[in-house]
């Protein structure tokens, strides 16, 4: 439903950057404590609460730490006594972050934290990719990433559902610059309805108490490591239906629904498809509906919004009805392809009939991503169906090698 | 050589009236005046405005990660012993981020001088507190003022063992370029303040009602570790060289019979070649 249709909730359109919409979900989800670390492109997520805070009043403490490791620290901090925390960061912050990321994601600490995509260096790079994003689905953090705006604001509120509900903490990924520093009318449910939505006096068994003192991070042994392991995976790996729940949920309150894990576009009769996350996808289904105009091929779009729990029974059964997947990822993982492409192929490799899948990778850096680009991908996933075009291992869009000799003969 | 020969074709992107302009007037002055050319020095920046200074400045530099240069540079004097080596960065970039890098090596007494762009803010990032923002301070991030104290550069470089500390002001360029010039003569960990208001994000006055603040410290070059202690906290915004000693520096201890690597001319053809092969 569109913005404009939501007539209930119009007198709550603001127009904002998606930046701003995070800032102004965590207010409305009444976080208690933040850790504020700036770096581009999300320091003004921090700006906006420090703004929010002290001109409103509102009950949140944001603290100005000297690292992003102390901000994920004293996020930390608040969530093992049970406030609800956040903390945000980008890029080389997050990797400065990574040992308190990872020890969060052990202790089962439901905090939310934004990514505001961006590469990393060396060499200094500040354009948008989504590497940054991705880490944290290996450190035991549920990892979400939504297409516009409107879905940053609301995937932070359904993210602290999620983080409450199953004890993992929970990143949400927004494109660096493109969404993070866009406006775009975002319409902002009544409070109650938040506030019935992600309750704050759930028990929390876990947070520390004086009057029933225990104590959390101690050492153990190889007996008990791998169990803890073993039921974070199994806790993420069980989510997957959570997911689509929370987006039912919040849907029948707001009218907005995402499809939960997965986005589905013009899937229904689709012989090929494109796998892609985040503000792209608006490329991607526009390369859709026009390569079915130009060439009458039913192409359709995967766009991922769920990559921890990684959606493996939802991309199974759209795997039934397509022929070729393409998968498109702004990161790589040196050597072998895409990361979403090596784990779409993981997940799929047991199906008796599986669809082809194409890993390419493109945008690094911010470099920039067209729609002719998509249209081309589905162009060349029909061949491969067709038998006219081999499968590769990788396909690189928009590589110009040839800028490197430019730039040496420059120098 | 002139000035012009230390300077890339790259022209410096601060704001215009950035007192960094100043800062690196003195930093050219200086190289100038001690001959410093590819063979003898190695520039290492931080990240931030100030971090900029290694694309400015045409001789061996690098660029490091935020809060990192100081150990880089501590890399780069042991390979090299005999390499001049100065760090230049930002009062977030050393004592933020790299607050305990700043501890640990200035207690080494490891011969390096290290030049901080004092701006009072996080100028890269457009204008948030900064660990040497005043209390009180209206930032992008302290809306209603910095409610916390702020960081004494001067007595902290004291207290974690630096052996020469001094500080200037940026608009004073002359003083500048005679303390870094003795900062980089001196053996051992040196350290030099410069008082470098940001302009555009420091908003509680401007520089020139800030530099009737700065006034000339009396009792210079003390030796005696309290005293020069208690001059820092005392005569906040002084300048001069609030102490100096000379002690062992840390690299006389370990490289005794260290055969420095050779340090091979820059050669444009060479760094070419090298980038073809690993790109
Ligand atoms: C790990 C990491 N966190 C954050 C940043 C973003 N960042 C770049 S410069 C900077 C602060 C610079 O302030 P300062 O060192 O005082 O230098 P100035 O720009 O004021 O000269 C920050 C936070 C980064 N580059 N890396
Ligand atoms: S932000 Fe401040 S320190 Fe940075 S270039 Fe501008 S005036 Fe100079």
């Amino acid at each position: 439903m569109s913005i404009i249709e939501d007539k209930k909730s119009l007198s709550n359109v603001k127009v904002v950057t998606a930046n701003e919409a995070v800032a102004l979900a965590v207010k409305c989800a009444k976080v208690d404590v933040g850790g504020a670390y700036p770096i581009s492109p999300q320091t003004s997520i921090m700006e906006y609460l420090t703004k929010y805070i002290e001109t409103e009043n509102i009950p949140m403490e944001i603290v100005r730490v000297e690292s992003e490791h102390s901000a994920m620290a004293v996020a930390m901090g608040a969530a093992a006594v049970g406030a609800r925390a956040f903390t945000a960061t980008a890029s080389q912050g997050l990797l400065y972050m990574a040992e308190m990321v990872y020890w969060v994601g052990s202790s089962r600490l439901p905090v939310v934290m934004a990514i505001t995509s961006r590469a990393m260096g060396a060499p200094w790079i500040l354009g948008n990719e989504h590497t940054d994003v991705l880490l944290p689905r290996e450190w035991g953090w549920m990892v979400l990433f939504p297409e516009d705006n409107q879905e940053v604001f609301d995937t932070i509120i359904q993210a602290y559902k999620l983080a409450d509900t199953t004890l993992v903490p929970v990143v949400v990924g927004l494109d660096g610059f493109i969404l993070s520093h866009t406006t775009m009318p975002i319409s902002i449910p009544d409070q109650s309805i938040i506030d019935n939505f992600i309750p704050k006096n759930t028990p929390k068994p876990y947070a520390l108490n004086t009057e029933d003192p225990f104590t959390h991070g101690n050492a153990v042994h190889s007996n008990l490591y791998l169990e803890f392991r073993h039921n974070i995976f199994k806790t993420i790996e069980d989510s997957e239906d959570l997911v689509d729940e929370i987006d039912k949920e919040w849907s029948k309150l707001t009218g907005r629904s995402y499809g939960g894990v997965i986005e589905e576009f013009l899937l229904d009769d689709a012989e090929v498809a494109v796998l892609v996350m985040g503000a792209s996808s608006g490329d991607a289904k526009e390369a859709a509906k026009k390569v079915r105009e130009k060439y009458g091929i039913k192409a359709g779009v995967i766009r991922l919004r769920s990559i921890r729990p990684f959606p493996v029974k939802r991309l199974s059964k759209i795997a039934q009805k397509v022929k070729a997947i393409g998968v498109f990822d702004r990161n790589m993982s040196p050597g072998l392809g895409g990361m979403i492409a090596t784990e779409v192929k993981f997940a799929l490799y047991d199906l008796k009939n599986r669809p082809i899948v194409q890993s390419y990778i493109g945008g690094l850096g911010g470099k920039d991503v067209k729609i002719a680009d998509f249209e081309n991908i589905l162009v060349e996933l029909k061949e491969m169906v067709d038998g006219k075009r081999e499968v590769e291992k990788v396909k690189w869009v928009g590589l110009d090698l040839a800028a490197i000799e430019k730039f040496l003969e420059e120098v | 050589m002139s000035i012009k020969g230390l300077q890339t074709e790259i022209k410096p992107q601060w704001c215009p009236g950035c007192t960094y302009f100043a800062d690196l007037q003195a930093i050219y002055k200086t190289f100038l005046d001690l001959g410093f050319d590819e063979t003898n020095l190695v520039l290492v920046g931080g990240i931030g405005c100030t971090g900029r200074i290694t694309s400015y400045v045409d001789l061996y530099t690098i660029h490091t990660l935020h809060g990192r240069p100081l150990p880089v540079a501590l890399g780069f004097k042991l390979a090299n012993p005999k390499m001049n080596v100065v760090v230049v960065s930002g009062d977030g970039d050393l004592l933020s981020i790299g607050g305990t890098n700043f501890i640990h090596t200035a207690r080494k007494n490891i011969d390096l001088t290290v030049i901080m762009f004092d701006n009072f803010v996080y100028g890269l990032t457009k204008g948030q507190v900064s660990p040497t923002s005043p209390h009180n301070l209206v930032t992008s991030t302290t809306p209603y003022g910095n409610l916390d104290e702020p960081v004494n550069p001067i007595s902290l470089a004291l207290i974690s063992g630096a052996t020469f500390v001094a500080q200037t002001f940026a608009l004073d360029i002359n003083h500048t370029f005679q303390v870094i010039k003795e900062a980089i003569n001196h053996k051992g960990f040196s350290f030099v303040n410069i008082l470098s208001p940001c302009i555009t994000y420091y908003r509680s006055e401007d520089v020139k009602t800030f530099r009737n603040k700065i006034k000339q410290l009396n009792e210079q070059y003390l030796t005696d570790l309290a005293k020069a202690v208690y001059n820092s906290t005392s005569y906040e915004y002084y300048v001069g060289v609030f102490y100096k000693v000379e002690k062992p520096s840390f690299e006389s201890y370990l490289l005794k019979d260290i055969v420095p690597l050779k340090s091979e001319l820059y050669q444009k053809e060479k760094i070419k070649k090298l980038l073809k092969n690993y790109s």
